[in-house]
């Protein structure tokens, strides 16, 4: 198949074909989630070692259970349940969910600005670093995937195993928690 | 507790509306490295490369084109191997056919009456055949150097060329069993052995014509034996034709052959016509046969020998 039809796929055709062997639709695929899936780490560890230990993990199980996908639900759903236990067993292996302020440092790095905005986005990104660092782990994840992974209420409740109510209390007080933590200036960029 | 402004700042943000929203995009958008992606890329396609596309196309789908090159090939050789002319379907040259042996009993007695003995005369090679053909002859019938009749060493074939044996080791390498040529040797055997054991000519018929019912060509092989050698073994002495049918003038001139022979002293092959009744008897025809040949073959001057050697001529 021509890279144009694969890239017009859904991610769950593009999971198919790779699953019957075709490789450029994974390619595809990766291409698609991999920054999100790394954020969606990036933001609940406490540095990039362990979000990349743990996006490799995902993508590694995505591999090799490629045989069992059935495409019942969206892939980002069948993607971040994946994420969700990954990390879970992080936690439980570090004994506790910490979140640093390195991953900014980090992010910065990357960037071409001038010192001047350099200064500036550092700390923008350091307000809302520490503005999510308060979160609870749980409300930090539900928000984290609806802005990373765009999962819906349901989905959300899904991949994190609660009912959707649940899912919609976590969401609806990190956003509260979020907009008051946040500098009225940061709110209006 | 959630308050009505929380609820309709939460459909903002699913809206994608919200500031929160827009103030945490606003941050950098962090990415893995790149050699990260080479290595999840590459682990994906080591995957699907060391496993088939599809289960429809597993290991018996290998095996069945497997087996189905290895069967073309060896095909392909031998159609290789084979010659590419058309089979040789006729005897070898130099060597005509008159008459063929009958298959059925019912055709022996029909063609026995189209066919005048007359006509079942022998071919020389003389005319066609040089001395080394009559030697690549006797090594296709198999027939050994010492046993080739004195007719076929002197150019002269037998009407009823037998078709070349498959060169086996487990077959004897003797013509092929003819039931008219046996039949008659039985019939002579028994005369002569009447002869050897009673001591005085024969009174009883021999059983003539009861396993192949091929009277009338044994009939006439018998009448092919000319005057000369009747005179010469003593069987010329026939005690005249008592019978109208072709088996009872057989059984006539075998009765004497028989008287004539119950003269002749006893001969090293005796016990191997003994031998060739006793199977003819049993019904091994072609253990029969084959004793037969392997007599002529140690003994060709044997009297029964003789005897059917001279009316084969």
């Amino acid at each position: 198949m021509l890279p144009a039809m694969v890239g017009s796929l859904d991610d769950r055709e593009l999971m198919m074909r790779y699953r019957d062997g075709d490789a450029g639709a994974f390619e595809q695929l990766y291409a698609r989630h991999k920054g999100p899936l790394y954020r969606y780490f990036l933001r609940q560890t406490a540095g990039p070692e362990f979000a990349l230990e743990l996006f490799q993990e995902v993508w590694t199980k995505l591999i090799q259970a490629r045989e069992r996908y059935v495409p019942s639900a969206r892939f980002n759903t069948y993607l971040y349940q994946l994420a969700h236990r990954c990390l879970i067993d992080h936690w439980r292996r570090q004994a506790k969910a910490p979140v640093t302020g390195s991953a900014v440092v980090d992010e910065l790095t990357d960037s071409g600005d001038g010192p001047d905005q350099l200064a500036a986005r550092r700390q923008q990104l350091e307000r809302v670093s520490r503005a999510l660092d308060q979160l609870p782990a749980e409300q930090r994840e539900a928000f984290l995937l609806r802005e990373e992974g765009g999962l819906s209420l349901a989905e959300i409740a899904e991949a994190t195993g609660v009912n959707p109510e649940s899912a919609k209390s976590r969401l609806r007080y990190a956003v509260v928690k979020l907009r008051r933590s946040l500098d009225p200036g940061d709110l209006e960029t | 507790m959630s308050t009505p402004d929380d609820d309709k700042e939460l459909e903002e943000f699913l809206a994608g509306t919200s500031p929160v929203s827009r103030a945490y995009r606003a941050r950098a958008d962090a990415e893995p490295p790149g050699e990260i992606d080479a290595a999840v890329l590459a682990a994906a396609r080591e995957a699907v490369g060391t496993q088939p596309r599809s289960t429809r196309y597993g290991w018996p789908y290998a095996i069945g084109i497997a087996a189905t090159l290895v069967l073309g090939v060896a095909l392909v050789l031998q159609i290789a191997v084979e010659p590419t002319g058309p089979l040789p379907s006729g005897p070898p040259p130099g060597v005509r056919f008159e008459s063929v042996a009958p298959s059925t009993p019912a055709a022996a007695d029909g063609r026995a009456q189209q066919i005048e003995p007359s006509r079942l005369r022998q071919k020389t090679l003389a005319e066609t055949a040089p001395a080394t053909e009559l030697e690549n002859l006797r090594d296709d019938i198999g027939m050994p150097s010492e046993a080739m009749p004195d007719s076929l060493s002197a150019g002269r074939l037998p009407v009823e060329v037998p078709a070349a044996p498959v060169r086996s080791p487990n077959i004897a390498r003797y013509a092929p069993l003819d039931p008219v040529r046996l039949e008659a040797a039985v019939t002579v055997a028994r005369n002569f052995q009447g002869a050897r054991t009673s001591g005085q000519e024969s009174n009883s018929p021999a059983p003539t014509a009861r396993r192949f019912s091929a009277g009338s060509e044994v009939a006439g092989l018998t009448e092919s034996i000319d005057a000369d050698t009747l005179s010469r073994e003593g069987l010329d002495k026939v005690p005249g034709e008592t019978t109208d049918g072709e088996s009872q003038r057989l059984e006539a001139k075998s009765d004497a052959a028989g008287g004539s022979l119950q003269a002749a002293k006893t001969a090293p092959g005796d016990r191997d016509v003994a031998r060739m009744l006793e199977q003819y008897d049993a019904g091994d025809y072609a253990g029969a046969w084959t004793t037969l040949q392997s007599l002529r073959t140690s003994n060709p001057e044997h009297p029964v020998i003789s005897a059917i050697d001279s009316g084969t001529q």
